[in-house]
């Protein structure tokens, strides 16, 4: 297997597809900063695997909790930091505990 | 089969009204939903949330829900009433995919093949429909992540027949390349390899989530590596050479007189591998140790160190 075939760049259309989402819906999301593709216009728009993930979330949220794109980009946002936070946390912890006395 | 009572799911009085059965969602929603939750078992209990609030929310099923409600009896297995056919025309069918959900045996009871979305992909808008997506996490050694490493993967991906209803998940197992330089949280793509399209349409893809495994020795900072390096006091004090283990064997360190707990030594290139294949470094964090018994020679050389060393650690405090 080659490493192409790994790294995730999908085009609009691709992603659309992958995603399971209305190219109107994708040109609303990047709008509010949700999804930030490389390349400047839609043409030239690639997403990667890490993308894909964060749309389906944040439709998961969209359809379950009733939330608008402007919410969504917030809680995405706010989620994504919690997340980084506890990891962050748990390695101070995990070094920490090298240091101290059980 | 049991008889699912959604209103005590949800937390209200059967007769509430549509506004209160709202609110309760939302709330049970928000706590429950497995993107945001961190309670246990969020995602068995979010489906039972929104399975009764895909019930209670529409006039129409909630009607023919009361309806069986009556019937049902405390504590007895349910069944449909002999020749029940479901009126409800459906409509689960989401407008922003995203994946369906599937619903409990007693829903599908009740509801059937008219409530339901017809397999986990939302709706059927055409006769083909490309297979649900995997996603699996897999634990990475850092070791691991130096070079390219062939894994063997093993999974399972769900299968819907061509009726759209679940059946027996298939096992699957892969040799994967895992490039180097992967990282905590990177997704991977397998095209091609999650659950199998219906009436011809394409596969879903496999996505392996890297989890790096914390490590005995190594913690990691982004693309470098601490190791702790215990010292007795007498190393940290006159200097000395230890051997350190790094990911790919033992270096021998020089560690300077005066050596304090809690400072760094850098090893350049003794650290993971980044994208473009360089390395970071590997630091080395000093922890001063004492003996955990002393004997009376040792304890005599302290007491004369005690009395010649003018050293005051805490004289910050008396300022």
């Amino acid at each position: 297997m080659s490493n192409s075939s790994l790294t995730l760049q999908l085009n609009v259309e691709e992603f659309c597809q992958s995603a399971e989402l209305p190219v109107e819906h994708l040109l609303e999301i990047v709008e509010y900063g949700i999804l930030q593709p490389s390349g400047q216009t839609p043409e030239d728009w690639l997403f990667d695997a890490g993308a894909l993930a964060v749309v389906k979330r944040a439709l998961r949220l969209r359809r379950d909790l009733e939330i608008e794109w402007a919410g969504i980009a917030l809680a995405l946002e706010l989620m994504a930091e919690l997340e980084q936070v506890r990891r962050e946390n748990s390695h101070l912890q995990q070094r920490l505990s090298r240091f101290e006395q059980p | 089969m049991e008889f699912k009572d959604y209103y005590k799911v949800l937390g209200v009085e059967p007769g509430a009204d549509d506004k209160a059965i709202k609110t309760a969602y939302r709330k049970l929603a928000r706590k429950y939903h497995p993107d945001v939750s961190k309670e246990k078992d969020a995602e068995q209990q979010f489906k039972a949330v929104a399975e009764a609030y895909e019930v209670l929310k529409t006039a129409e099923k909630r009607a023919e829900y009361d309806e069986l409600r009556q019937h049902a009896k405390q504590g007895r297995p349910f069944e449909p009433p002999p020749g029940w056919q479901p009126r409800g025309n459906g409509g689960f069918a989401d407008q922003f995919g995203g994946g369906g959900r599937d619903y409990s045996d007693f829903f599908e009871s009740i509801f059937g093949g008219a409530g339901r979305s017809r397999g986990p992909q939302g709706s059927a808008r055409s006769s083909g429909r490309r297979g649900q997506d995997v996603e699996m996490e897999l634990p990475i050694l850092l070791e691991e992540t130096l070079v390219d490493e062939a894994k063997k993967v093993a999974f399972q991906v769900p299968q819907y027949g061509a009726d759209g209803q679940p059946q027996a998940a298939l096992n699957k197992t892969l040799n994967v390349k895992i490039p180097a330089g992967v990282s905590d949280g990177e997704r991977i793509r397998l095209k091609g390899q999650g659950a199998p399209g219906l009436g011809g349409a394409a596969n879903g893809d496999l996505y392996l989530i890297i989890r790096l495994v914390p490590h005995p020795l190594f913690d990691v900072e982004a693309h470098n590596l601490i190791i702790t390096v215990p010292l007795t006091p007498w190393e940290a004090a006159l200097g000395a050479k230890v051997a350190v283990p790094t990911l790919t064997g033992k270096i021998n360190l020089t560690i300077p007189a005066n050596t304090q707990s809690g400072q760094r030594l850098r090893v350049k290139g003794k650290g993971l591998v980044n994208k473009l294949g360089e390395r970071g470094d590997l630091y080395a964090l000093f922890k001063i140790v004492i003996p955990r018994q002393t004997d009376e020679q040792s304890r005599q050389l302290w007491a004369q160190l005690a009395e010649s060393a003018a050293f005051d650690p805490r004289a910050e405090w008396s300022k």
